[in-house]
């Protein structure tokens, strides 16, 4: 028996097959949950972005036409989710919980690596949306320019200057780790 | 190729975007250029911190949750839906739309009946100046025989009805 393919799927999800939807949410649950973690870096958020991104495929899957790859298309409903709730996002007026610390790390070495990390989230959350996104999408997706013109909706050019100036400005942020 | 040039293209030749042609002349320059060379090797360095950034496992049940609230969505469309071609709502949309949709097409129909009243009045008014009957003509529903040509059946009608009583006390 042959695997439906995404765009299969997709059209018997938009005749109301929830097993094709649960499919779909089987193969991409891990990348919805990776991408929408990377953008915010926060658990809470991105599960709660991750699952609407594939209520949203639910939705608009009546209304979906094959004409591009669905990867593409289910990071343009992913990057816009992230986009839009870091819009939204209100500074907290009390400090966050802090995360569990990883038994697999040794105490000091788990400081060091924390700090790092840190810094490394700092400078990715002082990035403009877009900026962040398309630099997101290039060092772990490895998408290409047209791609990910396509995903956030400007033109090549555009992104070239997004990615540029993101890598100035975490160099910048970065230069003394 | 100058350090300015190859110094500006430096992010577009990491990610492989640059003509073949482009990226021997780049080649050709960082060959023999430190500085430029250095500053390669410090947006690499920048960049590949990001591989630090630790990713926690997808949180358990996930999957399931979606399926659950997708499931719960599925079923409040299909509650919405009509059951039979009988179970029809013309004013199904009036309950869909938001609260202040609802005050515009209130107002709209308040406004349309409030237009249509002064307007229907308007029109008896001017109706009344013009054919208000006089004297003789003082006759249900003769007045609309006041407009007709002199020769006409209408206006014969009207002769005959209007002197008829006269003629008749005459006769008498």
């Amino acid at each position: 028996m042959t695997r439906a393919t995404d765009e299969e799927l997709m059209q018997a999800i938009a005749v109301g097959d929830l097993d094709a939807f649960s499919e779909l949410v089987r193969r991409f649950q891990h990348f919805a949950w990776k991408t929408a973690y990377r953008f915010l870096g926060d658990s809470m958020e991105a599960e709660d972005i991750a699952q609407e991104s594939f209520l949203r495929i639910l939705e608009a899957a009546p209304r979906y036409r094959p004409t591009s790859n669905f990867c593409t298309y289910f990071y343009r409903i992913l990057t816009n989710l992230c986009i839009d709730r870091t819009r939204k996002k209100q500074p907290a007026t009390f400090g966050e919980m802090p995360e569990m610390p990883d038994p697999s790390r040794s105490p000091e070495g788990s400081l060091i690596e924390e700090q790092h990390e840190e810094q490394v989230r700092k400078a990715l959350d002082a990035l403009p949306h877009n900026q962040r996104a398309a630099m997101l999408l290039k060092h772990f997706e490895g998408l290409s320019y047209a791609e990910i013109a396509q995903i956030l909706g400007v033109t090549s050019k555009a992104v070239e200057r997004l990615i540029s100036r993101a890598r100035t400005s975490l160099q910048a942020r970065l230069s003394d780790l | 190729m100058k350090c300015k040039n190859v110094l500006s293209r430096l992010s577009t030749y990491l990610d492989r975007e640059l003509s073949p042609k482009t990226v021997l002349e780049m080649e050709k320059h960082l060959a023999v250029c430190r500085s430029c060379r250095g500053q390669l090797e410090r947006i690499r360095q920048a960049e590949d911190s990001l591989n630090s950034l630790a990713i926690p496992p997808l949180p358990r049940g996930f999957a399931a949750r979606v399926m659950a609230e997708a499931r719960s969505r599925a079923s409040l469309t299909k509650e919405k839906k009509p059951l039979s071609p009988f179970a029809w709502h013309p004013l199904r949309w009036f309950s869909e739309i938001s609260v202040s949709m609802r005050l515009a097409a209130c107002a709209t129909v308040l406004l349309a009946c409030l237009l249509g009243t002064f307007m229907s009045k308007e029109v008896c008014l001017s109706g009344n100046r013009q054919t208000a009957p006089t004297g003789a003509e003082r006759l249900d529903g003769l007045e609309w025989f006041n407009a007709s040509p002199p020769a006409s059946l209408g206006s014969a009608y009207l002769t005959l009805t209007l002197t008829a009583p006269e003629e008749q006390g005459e006769r008498r």
